[in-house]
């Protein structure tokens, strides 16, 4: 069995708050639920399919679908941190493959900033000393940038990758962002404005890492006969894959990610070459999480991330592969620092034709959504979805 | 069984975590596939058997990746340290100016102070040490 042409993704909202200021985490988990099914045009009542994570209030399940209203016949809280959202998409495919559910909610939100918590306070429950590597670790104080930037510097001795090659994603990032009137960043820089910001944990600079931003979105994933009943254009889920990678006891190659694995998956099941492929959201927590998936995705050779991105090659209308045309987490959005969904809603704009008409992809009609959660450089999560315009 | 030093040492690690406070780092060995791990767990991640013991180790080992985390205060030198038994660790490289530090170095086994309440294994550069 497979999940491809089994659902459609017909509706795709993203909150334009980036500052949650006076509005609580439910209602922005309402917002961003009542923006997809609007875009749909659904009503509430259609939805018997919740995907959740751990961004949710309340414990798993038992908050938000009772503070809508939606009555539920299937449930999945994967949470596999910002790349759950991706992974969703495809189980909520399977689902409706399977006749689980027909009309799926995908929603994530969340209010860092306006909350005022350090990452480093929102995953304190990790410090739990049931968790078996938490003794070996945790007395460390590894912040996630560290285990991201330990993978840069192990690139970067490996394969001779630069920190003006890192920088070119950012700046990529910025020439989408400034036709983004929601973007957090939308100023355009320059390699040299990349390198020259202080150092947060070398290799890494402020400007390699991402925006920390309140808000979120949706997505609702419906079966092909609903689908088709809708007045949207069709975004099928053509594929989809998922992985999980950690230290392995020791033994660990720290430049081959979870992304190799869930890659493939998605590749194979919707039977398509990467040359097809004309637009793909990767998540970009850091510039070095986009150099190592364009590798690990089969995008590029190993170890050729650093030339593959240089010289704009990531631009829309400039290179070769236009990536995160919203300005990604680098620049626009990484609501509850958990970008994924950002990714799914940015690939639906580029296959609708619906992307800004600056970074709109022509004749966009297949896309890659990849998402990364966790750390990559210690325990992380992958999820990669194609996605077809039909 | 050792007693536990911690409300972080647990009964499958309170071995690891006493060894510490003598100033030894002890790694899993699995007598059924050969093969070392680490961190120490009951059973061998590459075969699953139970039959596992603690193994010391030699302190020596080579800067496999590392980050300086320099918006910490005090700076940390967040480390993998791959062990001359196998092992790749989570780790930290302390006492040495953090912009000599280099993949590849040599690195010797210490200890320091944690807040899990047993010492924690560190590492510093061999040249350094000796100079
Ligand atoms: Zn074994």
């Amino acid at each position: 069995m497979t999940i491809r042409d089994k659902a459609y993704i017909v509706g795709a909202f993203e909150h334009p708050t980036r500052k949650a200021d006076g509005i609580s985490l439910a209602q922005l988990h309402a917002e961003v639920a009542l923006g997809a099914m609007a875009d749909a045009g659904i009503t509430a009542d259609m939805i018997d399919g919740y995907f959740y994570s751990g961004d949710a209030p309340g414990f798993g399940a038992f908050t938000i679908p009772e503070y809508l209203g939606l009555n539920i016949r299937h449930l999945d809280g994967t949470d596999i941190g910002g790349s759950s959202y991706i992974a969703h998409v495809s189980h909520a495919a399977q689902a409706i493959a399977a006749g689980k559910c027909s009309v799926a909610l995908i929603a994530m939100a969340g209010r860092p900033r306006a909350a005022k918590v350090p990452i480093e306070v929102d995953l304190a429950f990790l410090n739990n000393p049931n968790i078996p590597e938490v003794p070996s670790e945790f007395p460390y104080d590894l912040l996630p940038v560290s285990g991201y930037a330990m993978v840069a510097a192990r690139h970067m001795h490996e394969h001779g990758t630069t920190s003006e090659q890192l920088a070119w994603i950012k700046v990529a990032a910025s020439h989408h962002a400034q036709h983004n009137p929601h973007a957090m960043l939308r100023q355009v820089v320059t390699v040299e404005d990349v390198v020259n910001s202080p150092m947060v944990a070398d290799p890494l600079h402020r400007l390699d890492c991402c925006v920390v931003s309140d808000g979120g979105g949706a997505v609702i994933v419906a079966a092909p006969e609903i689908a088709r009943n809708l007045k949207r254009p069709l975004v099928a889920v053509r594929g989809g894959g998922e992985s999980v990678k950690g230290l392995n006891g020791g033994r660990f190659d720290i430049l081959t990610s979870a992304g190799v694995a869930s890659g493939n998956a998605a590749f194979e099941e919707a039977g398509v070459a990467r040359s097809d492929i004309k637009y793909a959201s990767i998540y970009d927590s850091f510039t070095i999480t986009v150099l190592m998936h364009l590798e690990d995705l089969g995008f590029c050779e190993k170890g050729r991330g650093g030339a593959f991105v240089s010289d704009g090659n990531l631009i829309s209308g400039v290179g070769r592969l236009p990536i995160n045309t919203d300005g990604g987490g680098l620049c626009n959005n990484h609501p509850a620092n958990r970008g994924g969904i950002t990714k799914i809603i940015e690939a639906v704009r580029q296959l609708r034709g619906e992307a800004h008409p600056a970074v709109q992809v022509p004749g966009c009609d297949l896309a890659l959504a990849h998402g990364t959660g966790g750390s990559l450089g210690v325990r992380h999560g992958s999820a990669t979805l194609i996605l077809e315009r039909q | 069984m050792s007693e536990l030093v911690s409300p972080f040492s647990n009964p499958e690690n309170a071995e690891w975590a006493v060894a510490a406070t003598r100033g030894e780092l002890l790694i899993k060995h699995c007598r059924s596939c050969g093969e070392n791990h680490y961190y120490p767990r009951a059973f061998c991640p590459f075969c699953q058997s139970a039959d596992t013991e603690f193994l010391a180790t030699s302190g020596e080992g080579e800067i496999y990746s590392f980050a300086i985390t320099r918006v910490l205060n005090p700076v940390i030198v967040h480390a993998y340290v791959t062990l001359q038994e196998g092992p790749t660790i989570m780790t930290k490289i302390v006492g040495v100016d953090p912009d000599r530090i280099a993949i590849g170095q040599q690195v010797r086994l210490g200890f320091e102070p944690s807040k899990m309440g047993f010492p924690m294994p560190v590492f510093t550069p061999v040249e350094t040490a000796q100079a």
